[in-house]
């Protein structure tokens, strides 16, 4: 499986944050968001 | 990316992580990160955005070596990577409506997009 494309849908998901809060990427709508995925050295 | 926060204007920055949720604390102040960081530990988000493993040959090669070399003469501490080092990650800018508007997946530890790139992304958002 490939991940989205420019142009495409960004997946939603919900995540717990450090605050142990969901965060939901659709809650986000109307701001621009930048995901970083960690990877080790980044 | 940290030093040019604020040329994302309105954006907002999230890390997902695959770490366990009970050390996102510790791991959001070691790195004095501003932003939320996200526990992902299943990886399931990673998966939805293309996000896999990558060979070990392709990770542990010379320009990760060098990545850590340069760390250290910088002064960074360095320990031993306690997670799956051949999770791949990536960046990734969501538009106002909800529609990428800009992809880099990386194909190994040491390849990040230009800031410039995603600066633009963010702007066009």
């Amino acid at each position: 499986m490939t991940g989205p494309s420019v142009g495409d849908p960004a997946p939603d998901f919900a995540l717990p944050d450090h605050l142990g809060q969901q965060w939901r990427l659709a809650d986000h709508r109307g701001r621009p968001v930048v995901l970083v995925f960690h990877r080790h050295l980044a | 990316m940290r030093d040019r926060l604020a040329e994302l204007g309105d954006a907002e920055v999230v890390l997902v992580t695959f770490t366990r949720r009970r050390n996102l604390r510790g791991y959001r102040g070691r790195l004095e990160l501003p932003f939320p960081v996200l526990a992902d530990e299943d990886r399931a988000v990673y998966r939805a955005y293309g996000l896999r493993r990558g060979p070990w040959w392709r990770v542990w090669g010379p320009a990760t070596w060098v990545a850590y070399a340069r760390g250290l003469l910088r002064g960074e501490r360095v320990g031993r990577p306690t997670e799956d080092t051949l999770q791949l990650g990536g960046d990734f800018v969501v538009g106002r409506d909800g529609v990428v508007r800009y992809a880099h997946p990386s194909r190994s530890p040491t390849d990040r997009p230009p800031v410039d790139a995603l600066v633009a992304a963010v702007s066009a958002a």
